[in-house]
């Protein structure tokens, strides 16, 4: 499988401040990836990075083969960026806007455009910075719909969007990506939306990829297990086995990707009592947290 | 590409272009009332002792307005392009950053140079019903250092503003000041007259300095 996205050995420090060490990720063609990760992860400065807007203390990154800082027009225009705050030439209208972007994309779809933009019912006349952040939305969506672009890089798309615009640009998103041949790769806090839409969690740690695999890979192999606290359990601690241990008040909540024999073998081990032990369904919100923790 | 970016940057300018037009016809009315009132009411001899023995520049009032109408049209293109980070649009696209940042500028640049046309032009037209020519030629030779500070001050404030860096920018702001300063120092006629060509050398390297803060811009060098 062809990839898109290349990260080798990428790391980039601000100053003294190490933010990613030696990122090591492939992104295939044809899937939509969700970039997931707390805050102070590193995730504004992958997407920087990929952008081609902040050059990498060292290691490789190349999208679409050529090093994103170095990317050739003809490249750059097959790639839709969609910057954090959904940024759009605010000083211009919804027709001058499109006329502006279309003579640069000879495979301009300006009926993708106005799909989107006419379900606004503004004035075609309408300043983008009278607009509603929701609305502004719209306008970015339907600019990079138009360009037709082979990758997508969609940074915080759900940022300042209400649940009703935030379903709209997932739903036109899904069909628009639907025709094939088409690469997402989006961030956003709003698990339960990516939920519906992405094939491949990226999930990041402090300096480090913590997991790269597909959604459905990931929802069916990590699980929680909970049981009663005992002083056993305090003494239990994250390792090869136990990803994240949460304790809330006498409940103990254990994250791991070994299934519930490993995980009963591994607790008799620990001396902890398995008499109460379950197994509680999750779903990617929880999941992540269960993996990243919540602090 | 290039019929897109100048209609993005006439949208940006086009007001400030309208009013600079107007600004500038009004202004060379003003000065042609104010000739006329000084030979009517105060006698030519009068008029002509001002001009030659006391130095006085009956155009002064135009003295800074390219460096106003630089500035301007120079916020105007670029200060929207920075703030909340929207360069970062017009650097992804199709085109490479040298040649986008060098058509917005022309465009910023031309329209500089329309209002020269009309100055120019006014001024010696009005110039010419009153003055000998050897008056209205040392008009030119003495606007010529403002013309030029108008024109380095709209090079120099879009390098400013397209700087990320702070450091960079008080670099160039001080600059830019201290350069724009030396072509405002006259006080009579033609006194740039021998020297003017040296002022026009970094003149015309200025639209170069633009290509680097775009190029770090783009290339994530900070």
């Amino acid at each position: 499988m062809e990839n898109v996205i290349e990260l080798r050995n990428l790391t980039h420090r601000y100053g003294n401040k190490l933010v990613l060490n030696n990122l090591n990720l492939s992104v295939e063609k044809g899937r939509i990836f969700g970039v997931l990760g707390k805050n102070g992860m590193g995730k504004t400065t992958t997407i920087n990075i990929l952008m081609g807007f902040l050059r990498p203390t060292s290691g490789v990154c190349k999208v679409l083969g050529e090093d994103s800082h170095k990317l050739k027009p003809t490249t750059r225009a097959k790639i839709g960026l969609l910057h954090e705050g959904h940024i759009a030439y605010d000083f211009m209208t919804i027709k001058q806007v499109e006329k502006f972007y279309s003579n640069f994309f000879p495979a301009w779809k300006r009926e993708y455009y106005y799909e989107l933009v006419n379900k606004l019912h503004l004035s075609d006349n309408h300043r983008i910075s009278n607009m509603s952040c929701g609305q502004r939305s719209q306008i970015v969506l339907g600019l990079i719909f138009a360009q037709d672009p082979e990758l997508m890089i969609l940074d915080d798309y759900s940022m300042g969007l209400d649940p009703g615009y935030r379903s709209l640009f997932i739903d036109y998103l899904k069909e628009f990506v639907s025709v094939g041949n088409k690469t997402v790769l989006m961030t956003s806090h709003i698990i339960p939306d990516m939920e519906k839409i992405i094939d491949d969690a990226i999930i990041m740690g402090h300096q480090k990829l913590l997991l790269h695999t597909s959604l459905k890979n990931f929802k069916e192999t990590f699980h929680c297990y909970q049981l009663k606290r005992s002083n056993a359990t305090d003494n239990l601690h994250a390792d090869n086995t136990i990803s994240n241990i949460e304790t809330i008040k006498n409940i103990v909540n254990l994250y791991s990707f070994k299934d519930s024999e490993q995980i009963k073998k591994y607790l008799k081990i620990q001396n902890v009592s398995i008499n109460e032990l379950k197994e509680i369904p999750l779903g990617l919100e929880e999941a992540f947290i269960g993996l990243t923790g919540k602090y | 590409m290039y019929k897109s970016i100048i209609y993005k940057e006439w949208i940006k300018i086009r007001w400030a272009v309208v009013v600079s037009f107007v600004a500038l016809i009004i202004t060379l009315l003003y000065v042609q009332l104010e000739i006329r009132h000084y030979i009517e009411l105060m006698t030519a001899f009068t008029n002509w002792l001002y001009i030659i023995q006391r130095k006085m520049l009956y155009y002064e009032i135009f003295k800074y307005l390219p460096l106003i109408i630089g500035t301007v049209i120079s916020m105007l293109q670029f200060v929207p392009e920075m703030s909340k980070n929207r360069m970062r649009l017009s650097y992804h696209l199709p085109i490479s950053e040298k040649k986008l940042l060098l058509s917005m500028a022309s465009v910023g640049f031309f329209f500089l140079l329309i209002t020269y046309v009309i100055l120019v032009t006014g001024l010696i037209l009005t110039s010419y019903i009153y003055y000998p020519t050897e008056i209205v030629l040392s008009l030119l030779i003495t606007i010529l250092p403002w013309l030029l500070g108008g024109i380095a001050i709209y090079f120099l404030t879009s390098t400013i503003i397209l700087e990320p860096s702070w450091t960079y920018r008080i670099v160039l702001i001080i600059i830019a000041i201290a350069f724009t300063r030396l072509l405002f120092m006259e006080s009579g006629y033609n006194e740039y007259q021998y020297s003017i060509w040296k002022y026009a050398i970094p003149v015309v390297f200025f639209p170069l300095m633009i290509f680097f803060p775009g190029h770090r811009f783009r290339k994530g060098i900070n």
